[in-house]
């Protein structure tokens, strides 16, 4: 059996100074094209009443603002941070279904397939969370500082106690608010690493079946192929969701506690 | 035993071994969702989506070991 050549680094194109193009990123591009005219016809025939395009974005928009609603407490704040949390659902759903579009897949420039699905390269996923988790993180800091960073080194309850009795009590406090510090880089890492990770296992398994035998390259890869379709939908949803938790769980932090 | 066989062992273990608390842990949430789900039907789609992102969750370590085992093989 002669396996497939699958490598984790996409095929560079071409080099535009120091920084070289490769096909995930060209594709990534090609996204981003994809939802700028998509936003214009949307924001173009915007109506009272709404056609089926308007009608789409409607629920997809008013779902998320609800789930954010839920998650923040209040609507005024749930509008603040949803815009970004669709932007990266409807990133994510469309690099993931990128290649159904047909013909897509089988332009090549050289023997270096032109398009690639972008979010099966660790790059866009990091990028991703990277901007949503940091980026709030730094506007939460730049609102309150002191009250964000005591979240994190909680020694200010050393001065707090009332009684001796309640020292262990305060350090296991202390103990877990540093830990909280490795938390954070943790949902990093377990949010990018998950998205990627299904990608590329739906290109990999479908790689492997089709390369088998001769036989198996007609028939037997679909139900694979139907299999990582659900997953690319699944996994949009499960990214932007857990990014709208994980932004608002900071944004929580400096607000007053209830006790 | 030479380094290129001891890679595809390790892959192989790492896959499988990796597998085994995810698929426990999805079992059991999809046994109670369903449960959930019987008992009360009028709130079957919050308790849907909910199952979802516990799944996504439970799932990650198995994702993880997926990943170590292809960079092992690919990497």
């Amino acid at each position: 059996m002669n396996l497939p050549q699958i490598h984790l680094d996409p095929d560079i194109l071409f080099t535009v100074g120091p920084v070289p193009v490769s096909n995930a990123m060209l594709s990534a591009f090609f996204v981003s094209f994809l939802l700028i005219v998509l936003g214009i016809l949307v924001k173009t025939r915007i109506a009272l009443i709404p056609g089926r395009l308007q009608m789409l974005i409607e629920i997809i928009v008013t779902f998320y603002l609800e789930k954010m609603e839920m998650a923040l407490g209040s609507e005024k704040e749930a509008r603040r941070l949803t815009p970004f949390i669709v932007t990266v659902a409807l990133i994510v759903v469309i690099s993931n279904q990128l290649t159904l579009i047909p013909l897509l897949g089988s332009i090549t420039a050289g023997d270096v397939n032109l398009f690639k699905t972008p979010t099966a390269h660790y790059s866009l996923t990091i990028a991703l969370t990277v901007l949503g988790l940091v980026s709030v993180h730094a506007i939460v800091f730049l609102k309150a500082p002191l009250r964000h960073l005591g979240n994190f080194f909680k020694f200010h309850l050393l001065f707090k106690m009332k009684s001796i009795k309640e020292l262990p009590m305060v350090l296991i406090e202390i103990f877990l608010g540093l830990m909280d510090i490795i938390g954070e880089i943790a949902k990093l890492v377990s949010l990018s690493t998950r998205l990627f990770g299904n990608m590329f296992a739906g290109e990999v398994v479908v790689l492997i079946i089709s390369s088998l035998l001769f036989a198996t390259q007609f028939l037997f890869p679909i139900p694979f192929i139907v299999l990582s379709i659900l997953s690319g939908f699944v996994q949009a949803f499960v990214f932007s969701i857990l990014l709208g938790i994980f932004m608002s769980g900071t944004w929580n932090g400096i607000k007053e506690k209830a006790y | 035993m030479d380094a290129e066989s001891a890679k595809y062992i390790a892959a192989g273990l790492c896959m499988g071994l990796g597998a085994v608390g995810p698929g426990i842990g999805e079992g059991i949430l999809a046994a109670r969702a369903m449960e959930g789900m019987a008992r009360n039907p009028q709130i079957m789609d919050k308790i849907f989506t909910n199952m979802i992102v516990g799944m996504a969750i439970t799932e990650s370590t198995g994702i993880y070991s997926l990943v170590i085992s292809l960079i092992i093989l690919f990497g």
